[in-house]
């Protein structure tokens, strides 16, 4: 702006206006971001934890890979920590490899004491948040089990909001808007009525659930999203987490279409 | 990703609408500022590359084009790095120069430096390598304006076949195609190898004859591309690379395209 | 002047040829004239203690601070120079909080002191580009007590950078006496009432001055009540049970 265009304040109202693009060069940007597609999901039990996510990488309405994985175990507490990312694919991947090397560190810096999950949790706060002004664009899940046995669920934003106290179920990506009021009504079983004895309908109370019956949601979940958005497909890479048997990992297929 | 490299990076309209520069500052010519790569100048197209039962096949053709200019019909898109990795390149031509002549040649001087009984440079590594490389100028906002495609093997013999791009996206497939080629010339190579195990069972010859296929189709339908090509076959025993001339062209079907140039009906 | 020392105690982080760093050497002994501290640990608990050295009447003894908090589970006493301190606890402080922003937990005991003992060696010349902050050893020793996880814990941390975990330690002129009467003295299921006792009576023995409720303090740190220095009226009833 040249200090000619300069105008003093008067009494007039405020208002900024597009000003029409005038002589001189135009200066464009390189855009560092992309969105890559697919969707994750979480769902805590009482004591094992379900993350999930599709296979599918994508570039606009290309497919670049069919089996690219979304969810990463990062070590910490018995072995138990997982992230799941999505979003801008460099980004996730950046951070999920800065993750694994903040749960080495802290090893190291505390006589090989493994990190918990709730320190995990504040820790990929702090990590996406001190990215504030250039953001990684990804959407994380992360899950664990804490020292008690009990099964933690976190979710953040690009910038790092989360929630200390954790969450039963969450998912985010390009079916989010698809999966998250399934799970709302599945998991939270929000709009869900039983009828009482008086024969007033009452909100179902919630309650922990199985983990075969999680799995199945997840699945269901996924074939639903699959058939619905473009972007999810191929492969459903699940990962789960338990107290007791550690962490396993099972690729059921998903429609290629 | 698509064929026109400068299109890459950048918003697409599909998905945010046209680009409303109205806000966007006017910038005075020769004030002191440094100006990084905002789009690619010189251009290379597609590279495209299949993993068969003992290696990969990649190819790229020569061509540099200088906005719809062929100016440079002799421009080697791939490079043997080490003994057993090829790297091809497309986009900006002097971010490929760069890549290859300055980071890959620095790379392997470092390594012949290194004992004998150092674990040898192997496709995966040059492929992280790389992946770092581009991420990290993209966070400079500087990028290399390239899509690279990594062949070659890791430590158990494996095909390793692996792409990243000028944002540092990564992603590997049994068949990849950069540019163009991921419009064109993907769909064919996956009928040959759908999935990883599939090109377990793919010889050689068939996955060359892919790849050549693919190439012509990739001549006849992009305008960026010319009829020579490089192509290399990369296994455990080493790299074996030769040039292609397409022959035997027949442009008979022209003929019969209505709507486009010239013509009135 | 110098006939057993031959001159190597002058460059600060020059060994001499019987391999000892003698300015470390020399800071140990700055210790050794400071006012005698006394850490305690219990299964309920750590508790603290020094003697203030109330030199003047005119002296305001609560201004004889010997004894601070690091953290709400973290506290230190200290002997030898204690501008020294100051600057070790400020870093301990800062680690400390650090700790919670970044994990959202307390910092544990050990890492607290590992952390104090990481500025122990920063004196001298730095090495290549990295910046040296002090021109001498600390002149200072620190009784880190705390609880975490792992229970109450008491730590030693020395002008050496060297830290170790004791169950009951004296440090300052009077230690020699006051150790060998911890050591026959403690045993591992002393309530926090007898460990305060046990302070107390090592304190006594080994102080010049006549002790009473002016001239030492008491802190401790337990599960409950995380760290805690004892007001005036709990010194003068500890103290009236001796």
């Amino acid at each position: 702006m040249s200090f000619s265009s300069f105008q003093a304040p008067s009494n007039a109202p405020a208002y900024s206006f597009a000003k029409e693009a005038n002589s001189g060069f135009r200066e464009h940007r390189f855009n560092p971001y992309t969105d890559n597609g697919g969707s994750i999901l979480g769902i805590a039990g009482d004591d094992f934890v379900v993350l999930a996510g599709d296979t599918r990488s994508t570039s606009g309405y290309n497919i670049n890979s069919r089996t690219q994985k979304k969810v990463f175990s990062i070590g910490g507490y018995k072995n138990s920590l997982v992230i799941a990312t999505v979003g801008f694919g460099a980004d996730a991947r950046d951070l999920v490899e800065k993750m694994k090397r903040a749960v080495e560190d802290y090893k190291f810096a505390h006589n090989l004491r493994d990190m918990s999950v709730s320190a995990a949790a504040q820790q990929l706060h702090t990590l996406l948040y001190g990215n504030r002004f250039f953001p990684k664009y990804a959407y994380c899940v992360l899950g664990g089990i804490d020292s008690n046995g009990k099964a933690r669920l976190y979710s953040y934003d690009p910038i790092g909001s989360y929630s200390k106290e954790g969450e039963s179920r969450a998912a985010a990506g390009a079916a989010s808007s698809l999966i998250v009021p399934f799970l709302d009504n599945q998991v939270e079983f929000k709009n869900q009525h039983t009828r009482e004895a008086n024969g007033e309908f009452v909100e179902k109370a919630v309650h922990p659930l199985p983990l075969d019956h999680v799995v199945k949601l997840v699945k269901d979940a996924f074939t639903s999203a699959t058939e619905r958005h473009i972007e999810v497909g191929d492969g459903l890479q699940l990962v789960i987490v338990t107290a007791q048997d550690g962490l396993s990992e099972q690729i059921v297929p998903l429609k290629q279409d | 990703m698509n064929h026109f490299p400068e299109g890459w990076g950048r918003p697409r309209d599909d998905v945010y609408g046209a680009y409303d520069g109205s806000h966007l500052k006017t910038v005075q010519p020769g004030a002191g500022f440094n100006q990084h790569t905002q789009s690619p100048i010189v251009t290379g197209t597609s590279v495209i590359a299949v993993k068969y039962k003992d290696g990969v096949v990649i190819a790229a053709d020569t061509l540099a084009s200088y906005g719809s200019l062929a100016r440079f019909r002799d421009v080697e898109r791939l490079k043997v790095v080490g003994e057993k990795t090829v790297v091809g390149a497309g986009g900006d031509m002097s971010d490929m120069q760069y890549i290859f002549d300055d980071v890959l040649e620095r790379l392997m001087i470092k390594e012949s430096y290194s004992p004998e009984s150092h674990s040898p440079l192997l496709a995966p590594h040059v492929y992280t390598y790389l992946s770092r490389l581009l991420y990290a100028r993209r966070s400079r906002l500087n990028p290399l304006w390239n899509a690279l495609l990594v062949a070659g093997h890791d430590e158990h013999d494996k095909p390793f076949l692996a792409s990243v791009d000028l944002l540092g996206t990564t992603f590997d497939g049994p068949a990849l195609a950069t540019g163009f080629g991921a419009h064109l010339a993907l769909p064919l190579l996956r009928k040959l190898v759908p999935n990883e195990e599939a090109s377990q069972n793919v010889t050689k010859e068939q996955a060359t004859e892919a790849v050549k296929a693919a190439m012509k189709v990739l001549f006849y339908r992009d305008a960026r591309s010319i009829d020579e090509y490089s192509i290399a076959w990369v296994t455990p025993q080493g790299v074996e690379q030769s040039r292609e001339k397409l022959e035997n062209q027949s442009w008979k079907f022209a003929e019969r395209i209505r709507g486009y140039g010239t013509q009135t009906n | 002047m110098f006939i057993a020392r031959s001159e190597y105690d002058r460059g600060i982080n020059t060994f001499s040829p019987e391999g000892r760093l003698f300015q470390v050497e020399y800071s140990l002994e700055a210790i050794k004239l400071g006012s005698t501290a006394i850490g305690v640990s219990t299964g309920y608990g750590v508790v603290l203690g020094v003697e203030k050295r109330v030199t003047s009447t005119l002296l305001e003894a609560s201004s004889v601070e010997k004894i601070v908090e690091i953290d709400s589970h973290l506290g230190c006493a200290m002997s030898g120079l204690q501008a020294d301190a100051r600057s070790m606890i400020e870093h301990a402080r800062v680690e400390s909080q650090n700790h919670r922003f970044h994990y959202n937990e307390p910092l544990r005991v050990e890492s607290c002191t590992q952390a104090i003992c990481d500025l122990a060696l920063r004196f001298g010349e730095g090495a290549d580009g990295e910046e040296s902050i002090m021109s001498r050893p600390f002149g200072v020793a620190l009784l880190i007590a705390g609880y975490d996880d792992e229970g109450p814990q008491l730590y030693h941390a020395e002008p050496s950078g060297t830290f170790y975990r004791y169950d009951a330690k004296a440090i300052g002129s009077g230690s020699e006496g006051a150790q060998a009467e911890l050591q026959n003295e403690y045993h591992k299921s002393l309530t926090l009432e007898e460990a305060e006792d046990l302070v107390l009576r090592t304190l006594k023995q080994v102080m010049e001055e006549k002790l009473d409720s002016r001239n030492v303090q008491l802190a401790s740190v337990t599960k409950e009540k995380g760290f805690r220095i004892y007001s005036d009226e709990e010194m003068a009833a500890v103290v009236a049970r001796l």
